[in-house]
């Protein structure tokens, strides 16, 4: 167990490197950058502006530069708002962070138990509407669910807002945005896992030795039956936490998804970098989690 | 390490603070007298030395305060801000502001002109970078320190300055220096040395590099015609003023005569620098708290923290989260504190117009930063009241890449223009009360704009049949590029459409974000392009100006000695009809050769709720928080 966590660390290091290199060489070569405006800044100045961000160097010696600091745990300043990149992720995680855990368990109080169900009752009308819901949920796009639960909770419901941040309920809509496409998924991904354990030789054993139903689904099944689904929750649970552009301007969160898309856009490279390796940390600890919880679950992995 | 702490803590306020708020209604907020605004993004910083946008502007406006001050109802006349009155000489050029005796900062110490003094020579300063600094222009030789003409300074008075004063002093900017600066100057072979110079230009020398050109004046390419008698003498000077601060130097015109006159003398001119200063550019900004910083003529954004920021307006900082919000609470140490009734002002940054109409409609808002076309019509239904369509000083056009073969023809240029229908745009389109725009200044003040763009399409046809394309319109192919913005892309294929049915031509749509636009727009890669500007200052020169040869912002590839030649002689008029006249006529020659088709004047269109009194209509949307007040 120790030996496998220590190799998907030391591979994660490896993915963090490569990840950060591609990403700074990569921002360096869009076809604009921070100081592309529409009121155009001199010569001189822009001289000035570029030296205090080391752009007037080689991207070597700029790498250099950024790997010293990054191991001083220096992610540099964001060239648009003007703040530390660390403290912009320090500030909009934690909002993302509430919203994606949320999300999450929503996804997996509604997804799951959907999933065990329709696979019980395998072809029943309970599946088929289980599954066609399911289906549903993943086609409907948050930009639309989004302001349906806006106006159609925030605006009627009294402890509820169409948007904003700040009360102690704030999350809900959000997070019911984020984690109703995930649960969709899950039942689906559930559900499957789920048929293909209870057609298994010894689920067949188990019922004719005359267990009840109830012990060979808590005793038997679940345990490999949910395998899939896990193995989908490591990553999906990354995907959430780390915000999302659409839902935080629908319901006007301070989180992280927007400063990814804007520092694209705005070809702000150091909270670009930033916020990738930050991503990149998030994305390599949740599949660690994910993969010692398989382990756990799963003998033939050890 | 310090992150991971500093996440945690953030997740555990957010999880043990939030428990019991109440929901914030804007009746709750009315009575607590405090003003809540949508204003579209976060802010890019609160320095207003460094920011260039209408959101800075927004919340800078109640932090701070320039020498004059926008009328509570009347846009031609003056309020006393910082200066209590303020007088200049018969043409304009010479301007005494007295500023209050009893005006401070908001920590409690004197707002004097050494104040204005200093401001001035950091947003000039060529150290510090900054992007509006040309707003400052006005200024007897403000321009040449903000350019750092050094050699100006320096060799203007010696017998050789007509001889010399074509050089360049600045450097060569296609020359890339920091290829040689491996190690330190005294370390280069003669080769790099002379490269890192020429790069750099002797007015940005070290008095290290100065002796050393002098010992060996082949460090430096001379250009022929410049004697070595010269060159010696050259050196000379510029070592004998190294270390010297330039803006002693350059003399520009802003003194402080005592603590509470300020005298700044202009290049030209200007009737309407009062309208001038009440931009965030000419603020004062606190010498006292900024000195203190490890280098005040560096961008640092420490001081505008909340805690920090020390500001001489009606409002001052009270705390800013983050991408949430920014609140503002009033400055008790504000000169004229007694007036301003809010106690407050609420910024929010909501970037989804969609999102932001709801909240207004859920009541969290008094006021909106946009309304989104779709929106108009929905809420004028729901409540016509609340809904404001006001003029807004700005212009959208089409740019037309004037270096582009097809379009050397005129007939080609004039056959698009009028076939442009642009009061249908704004009926079925923007739905906004846009006014059809028939030249590129925007009606304001005593400025007549010009008439010549209107919506004809035989005349269109007409110019279109002497075009070489006319039998042929298909083997016309242009690109017409734009940005991501929903109503500019609507826009693109509108118009697209109406020259397709008009002349029968197809123009191809390049749509790409906003920044890679700027880049294709500016290195003239494209046919047409849809475009707009929002005016700086109500004065037509802010419309004019940017079709100069050499600026930024014509990005047409249209210029005209003539043209500029008239610029510069409005510049010299201080009589203001006959300036505007002028300026009238150099509108008129720059459209005479079509090089941009001008589509229609700006409205802002935006909700806004009746409890707030005092919000007058204001042509740049800038409305003085000072005399605005909540009434349920």
């Amino acid at each position: 167990m120790f030996k496998i966590i220590l190799s998907r660390l030391a591979q994660g290091l490896l993915v963090l490197i490569f990840l950060y290199t591609v990403t700074f060489f990569l921002a360096r070569w869009m076809p604009f950058d921070m100081f592309t405006s529409d009121k155009s800044l001199d010569a001189q100045a822009l001289q000035v502006k570029k030296a205090e961000f080391d752009l007037d160097k080689t991207y070597w010696e700029q790498y250099k530069i950024s790997i010293n600091k990054l191991f001083q745990g220096d992610l540099r300043d964001s060239g648009m708002m003007k703040q530390p990149v660390s403290k912009i992720i320090a500030h909009s995680f934690p909002v993302s962070f509430v919203l994606g855990s949320a999300g999450m368990l929503i996804a997996i109080i509604i997804g799951i138990p959907a999933g065990i169900i329709a696979a019980l009752r395998k072809n029943s009308m309970i599946d088929y509407s289980t599954m066609l819901i399911a289906l549903v949920g993943i086609s409907v796009p948050a930009f639309v669910l989004g302001p349906l639960l806006a106006k159609g909770l925030g605006a009627n419901v009294s402890f509820l807002k169409v948007a904003g941040w700040g009360g102690s309920f704030d999350w809900v809509l959000p997070s019911i945005t984020l984690g109703l496409a995930t649960a969709a998924y899950l039942a689906r991904i559930t559900r499957a896992g789920m048929l293909d354990i209870l057609s298994q030789d010894y689920i067949r054993t188990a019922k004719a030795k005359g267990v009840s139903e109830q012990n060979i689904i808590i005793k038997h099944a679940l345990k490999g039956g949910l395998i899939p689904s896990i193995a989908y929750i490591g990553p999906a649970f990354a995907m959430l936490i780390t915000g999302s552009f659409i839902v935080e301007s629908i319901f006007q969160c301070p989180g992280m998804g927007k400063h990814f898309i804007n520092a694209t856009k705005n070809g702000d490279i150091f909270l670009l970098q930033g916020i990738v390796l930050f991503f990149g940390c998030l994305i390599v600890l949740v599949n660690l989690l994910a993969d010692i919880l398989l382990v756990a679950l799963n003998p033939r992995l050890r | 390490m310090k992150l991971t702490r500093n996440i945690l803590t953030c997740i555990a306020s957010l999880i043990v603070f939030n428990s019991c708020e109440s929901k914030d209604s804007i009746t709750q907020k009315t009575e607590e007298k405090i003003l809540v605004l949508g204003n579209g993004a976060e802010p890019a910083g609160l320095d207003p030395q460094m920011v260039e946008g209408v959101i800075e502007s927004n919340v800078i406006r109640g932090l701070f305060e320039g020498l004059c001050m926008d009328h509570p109802t009347d846009p031609n006349q003056h309020s006393p801000g910082a200066a209590a009155s303020w007088s200049s000489n018969a043409n304009s050029t010479e301007w005494t502001f007295k500023l209050h005796q009893d005006g401070k900062w908001s920590d409690g110490v004197p707002l004097t002109s050494h104040d204005f003094v200093f401001a001035y020579n950091r947003i000039l300063s060529p150290e510090f970078g900054a992007k509006y600094a040309w707003m400052l222009y006005f200024i007897e030789g403000a321009e040449d320190y903000n350019r750092n003409k050094k050699h100006k300074f320096l060799l203007e008075h010696l017998s050789i300055w007509d001889q010399i004063k074509d050089e360049n002093y600045s450097g060569d900017s296609d020359l890339d220096s920091a290829k040689h600066l491996r190690s330190f100057f005294s370390k280069l072979s003669d080769e790099e040395k002379r490269y890192d110079n020429d790069a750099k230009g002797l007015n940005k020398l070290t008095l290290e590099q100065l002796k050393a050109i002098k010992e060996n004046p082949s460090l430096f390419t001379w250009s022929e015609g410049i004697s070595t008698g010269d060159q010696t003498q050259i050196i000379d000077t510029y070592i004998k003023h190294s270390g010297k601060d330039l803006w002693s130097m350059a003399n520009v015109g802003v003194k402080a005569v005592d603590d509470y006159t300020l005298h700044i003398s202009l290049k030209a001119p200007t009737p309407y620098i009062p309208d001038i200063t009440k931009h965030y550019t000419w603020y004062p900004v606190p010498k006292h708290i900024i000195t203190k910083l490890k280098n005040p003529f560096k961008e640092d954004h420490t001081w505008t923290e909340p805690g920090n920021l020390v500001s001489n307006g009606p409002f001052q900082l009270k705390e800013w989260k983050f991408n949430d919000y920014i609140e503002l609470e009033t400055n008790s140490n504000y000169w004229d504190t007694d007036n301003v009734k809010l106690n407050g002002i609420k910024f929010l940054p909501i970037g989804n117009a969609y999102t932001e109409a709801r909240m207004f409609f859920d009541n969290q808002l008094h006021s909106t930063y946009t309304l989104a076309p779709e929106l108009i019509d929905y809420s004028i239904e729901k409540n016509k009241k609340m809904v404001r369509q006001e003029t807004y000083l700005g212009t959208n056009f089409l740019r037309l890449n004037n270096k582009l073969p097809e379009f050397e023809d005129h007939n080609l240029r004039k056959a698009l223009a009028y076939s442009v229908d642009s009061q249908s745009i704004i009926d079925h389109v923007l739905k906004g009360g846009q006014q059809a725009a028939t030249g590129i200044v925007p009606p304001m003040g005593a400025y007549q704009p010009s008439t010549q763009y209107r919506f004809d399409p035989e005349l269109a046809k007409e110019y279109f049949a002497k075009t070489k394309f006319a039998d042929d319109p298909k083997s016309l192919k242009l690109v017409m590029v734009t940005t991501d913005k929903e109503t500019a892309k609507v826009l693109a294929e509108t118009v697209q459409d109406m020259w397709k049915n008009h002349l029968g031509i197809n123009v191809e749509i390049s749509q790409s974000d906003w920044k890679s636009y700027l880049v294709k727009v500016s290195k003239l890669d494209y046919g047409v392009a849809t475009g707009g500007w929002i005016g700086d200052y109500p004065d037509p020169t802010t419309f004019l100006d940017m079709w100069k040869a050499g600026a930024g912002s014509n990005r047409t590839g249209w210029e005209s000695a003539e043209y500029e030649a008239l610029l510069a002689k409005a510049e010299m008029t201080s009589d203001p009809a006959a300036r505007m006249k002028i300026l009238q006529e150099a509108e008129a020659m720059f459209l005479a050769d079509y090089p941009i088709i001008p589509i229609y004047w700006y409205t802002s269109n935006y909700l806004h709720h009746e409890s707030v009194k005092g919000w007058n209509t204001h042509i740049m949307k800038s409305q003085p928080y000072k005399y605005m007040s909540l009434e349920n």
